[in-house]
């Protein structure tokens, strides 16, 4: 008995290594955003957790998951430091790695890091490699085509991602669309509008308000751009010059009103005819 | 008379506090993971899967630890063992016996696990219907089988290393090491091998290898990805892990049986 | 018939230290006889018993139970064996333990309920049958380990200090009970410390000194007190301190 109750430290030894291995990709979530961010290396992480290789990844998943619901973008650039972007980065590759066939961190990579253009050959990659594994799985490939076209001005990739997306969901109709328009070059921002409302409606489906609003920003940013851009155009048919500035286009008619830019900032027309925002992440994303 | 040993065997375990605290582990683990689930965006069954069959294995884990090694331990060390030996009992029949009996127990627990697992993942189909994924329930029933055999490899291995071990510590130490290092020698295997050749020293390499054929390859066992996703399990791999699993639990037991038949129980 | 021919047994220490437990024993016990081994605490009389029981090895030398070598699992065929600070699963009942030890024997479910249910009535431990052993005093543990020991009604019955842990009224019932196998023309082997019981319940007695046989006779020879004897023969070896 005496050599039984002995044991107990062993098994208090045992669980506290178990908690420490499982919750090694947990050791990296900090409240605060001033702190160190850091990840273990993948390697790493797939030989220690041996048989819970799975449960890491999910770890590590949610690990970012949390993160990003706690972490606010800083208010001037609507985005995450360097720094944060490359721990959120690192994580999910990490979640990946341990589980390649795990859907969420690449969904998470689509909406958090694509969209800000992290990496984005390096992110858009993953996920493509994401979508062969999971080759049963209509939406990676989707989401790889589309990042090719309009991210990357890869259309061939674009379009075969698209083809299979079409393939694998059984010929879903809006796969086949956008891979048309890949296929005649159309223009970039009709793609995303169309992309963005497919989205919109999938969170919205799902519950999750909050980041169907963030989207929905990202929407109307781009369809006031897209807006503009077509009055532009038609002023420049008829004139053979371009518009001074947007106030130009609404006292001819060519716009009913200046579109309200979603992020505080405001729209303009740059010596090129195209049209931008004055935020810097509105200039980034359109 | 083998039964008898068997029954004790199996009501010893039973009848121990740890594998009451086991299952309320695991049971609450099972909660955890319908908890959980509500967190995951996409994969929710994949990941509830990954929950409840990591809690089978770790509990499966926890029953050869502590209730398997205590078992064989405190036969040796309270002398129970004698009123078996002291009649015309071959110790090899023993031997065999105490190892059926922990299986029947580590089956038994397996089950428990089974039903708990397949409850979680059933309600949690319900509550995410759409996300539920690739799950294959059929693959979580087979995972759990395959656990079951590890486990019984894991409990032959513990019976050898209680034999030339010289307190239950050193088992437990020997058991839990031998159970790491085999479920990481064929990753560390497959890292090397894909590096190139240059990035790691010659000896590391001969080191890895010998490792690798030295210990026993859990990670054969492991089909939580394959359920998880549902997969496909291909009939050979399969059948050459239960083969696999079963021959090497033979072999380890009949090493262990040398080693027992002249043992001194003093 | 138990035969001892020139058996040796030392045991290794930590740091390559030697004990010889046993030495060049020889000892002859006749069926049907009381045999009694008596000797100073650390003599060799339990790792004589263990020997016999082939729990432990001699180093040489052969032990026969009725022309059977020891190592064969046959010759323990019709042995029972009460160990010494007996140790039982404790996390049965005295009634499942009997059953447990009665299978051991291959004995039949309705033989295991009569003769468990005559041993626990004997021993007086009916009223605690179906408690668990976890429960028990330590004069219950002995009794029920005496129970499990006899209940294949066994030819050859090895106590290593059976009255240890008793009351008065327990040593009485156990004393009684191996005048029994005494009458039933059982072999027993008792070692104790009770030279009183020993006197009067063996046939035979021999005293172990480290290791040795010093002296063995019959009890009907005795010219003093086997107290007296005993002191002596110790005083002989010029022991004066446990090794
Ligand atoms: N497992 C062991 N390892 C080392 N030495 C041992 C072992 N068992 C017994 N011995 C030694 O053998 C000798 C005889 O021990 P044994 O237990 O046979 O004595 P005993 O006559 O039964 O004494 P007691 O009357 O105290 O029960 C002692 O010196 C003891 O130290
Ligand atoms: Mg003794």
């Amino acid at each position: 008995m005496r050599r039984l109750t002995s044991l107990i430290p062993w098994f208090t030894a045992l669980c506290g290594t178990a908690l420490y291995l499982y919750a090694l990709p947990l050791a990296t979530v900090k409240k605060s955003q001033q702190e160190q961010l850091f990840t273990i290396p993948a390697n790493f992480l797939r030989v220690v957790s041996g048989q819970f290789k799975e449960l890491s990844a999910d770890v590590s998943f949610l690990n970012a998951l949390t993160w990003l619901g706690e972490v606010k973008t800083q208010p001037d650039t609507h985005r995450y430091r360097p720094e944060q972007y490359e721990w959120l980065h690192n994580t999910l590759k990490n979640s990946v790695a341990l589980d390649p066939y795990f859907l969420d961190p690449y969904y998470l990579m689509n909406s958090a890091l694509i969209w800000d253009r992290y990496k984005l050959a390096e992110v858009n990659g993953l996920i493509a490699k994401g979508a062969d594994t999971r080759s049963w799985d209509s939406m990676l490939a989707f989401f790889a085509g589309f990042n090719y076209y309009y991210f990357l001005d890869d259309n061939d990739k674009s379009f075969s991602y698209l083809k299979e997306a079409s393939k694998r969901s059984g010929g879903n109709p809006f796969y086949d669309s956008l891979a048309a328009r890949v296929a005649y070059k159309a223009n970039k921002i009709e793609l995303a509008i169309m992309y963005l409302e497919q989205q919109i409606h999938e969170l919205e489906l799902q519950g999750l308000q909050n980041q169907a609003a963030s989207l929905q920003r990202r929407l109307d940013l781009l369809k006031g751009i897209h807006q503009i851009e077509l009055a532009v155009e038609s002023y420049r048919k008829l004139f053979g010059k371009l518009p001074a500035d947007i106030h130009e286009l609404v006292k001819l008619g060519a716009l009913v009103s200046i579109p309200k830019e979603p992020n505080g900032g405001s729209f303009y027309i740059d010596s090129s005819g195209r049209v931008k925002s004055t935020r810097l992440f509105s200039r980034i994303c359109g | 008379m083998l039964q008898a040993i068997i029954k004790v065997t199996f009501l010893e375990g039973l009848r121990n506090k740890a594998v009451y605290g086991i299952s309320l582990m695991a049971g609450l683990m099972m909660i955890f993971t319908v908890v959980l689930s509500g967190m995951i965006m996409r994969d929710v069954g994949k990941v509830a899967t990954d929950f409840a069959l990591s809690t089978a294995t770790f509990a499966a884990l926890l029953v050869v630890l502590f209730v398997g090694i205590i078992i064989l331990a405190r036969d040796l060390e309270r002398k129970t063992i004698y009123l078996a030996l002291s009649r015309s009992v071959p110790r090899s029949n023993y031997l065999v016996a105490r190892f059926l009996g922990l299986g029947l127990l580590q089956g038994f627990v397996m089950l428990l696990l089974l039903v708990a697992s397949l409850i979680t993942l059933v309600l949690v189909k319900n509550m995410y219907a759409r996300y539920f994924g690739a799950v294959s329930l059929g693959l979580v029933a087979v995972a759990h089988l395959f656990v079951f055999v590890q486990m019984l490899l894991l409990t032959a291995l513990s019976i050898l290393f209680s034999m030339v071990a010289s307190s239950p510590f050193v088992t437990f130490i020997l058991t839990i090491l031998t159970w790491l290092i085999g479920s990481s020698t064929q990753e560390v295997k497959l890292l090397i091998e894909s590096a190139g050749s240059d990035k790691f020293f010659p000896v590391v390499k001969i080191l890895v290898t010998l490792a690798y054929y030295l210990f026993p390859n859990f990670a054969l066992f492991d089909l939580k990805a394959t359920a998880a996703h549902g997969l496909t399990l291909h009939a050979g791999k399969a059948g050459f892990a239960l083969l696999y699993g079963l021959g090497y639990s033979v072999a380890v037991l009949s090493l262990a049986l040398v080693l027992f038949k002249r043992k001194e129980l003093t | 018939m138990i035969i001892f021919e020139d058996v040796c047994k030392t045991f290794q220490l930590e740091r390559g230290k030697k004990v010889s437990a046993v030495q060049c024993l020889s000892l002859v016990v006749a069926s049907g006889e009381v045999f009694g081994c008596i000797g100073p605490n650390g003599a060799g009389k339990s790792t004589t018993i263990k020997l016999l029981l082939d729990l432990i090895r001699p180093d040489s030398g052969t032990i026969t139970i009725n022309s059977l070598p020891s190592r064969d699992n046959a010759s323990r065929a019709r042995v029972g064996y009460l160990p010494e600070n007996p140790c039982q699963y404790d996390f049965l009942t005295a009634h499942e333990y009997l059953a447990y030890s009665g299978n051991l024997s291959g004995l039949s479910s309705s033989i295991i309920a009569e003769r468990s249910s005559l041993l626990l009535e004997k021993l007086k431990l009916s009223q605690a049958a179906n408690r668990r052993i976890s429960g028990y005093s330590k004069g219950m543990q002995q009794r029920t380990a005496i129970a499990a020991a006899l209940i294949h009604n066994p030819d050859l019955v090895v106590l290593d200090e059976p009255m240890s842990g008793l009351d008065p009224l327990g040593r009485k019932l156990i004393f009684d009970l191996i005048a029994e196998l005494k009458e039933q023309g059982k072999t027993v082997f008792i070692s104790s410390h009770v030279l009183t019981d020993i006197e009067r319940l063996c046939d035979r007695v021999g005293i172990i000194v480290q290791g040795r046989l010093c002296h063995e006779g019959q009890v009907s020879d005795l010219t003093m007190p086997l107290e007296e004897l005993f002191l002596q023969v110790v005083a002989d070896t010029g022991l004066d301190e446990v090794k």
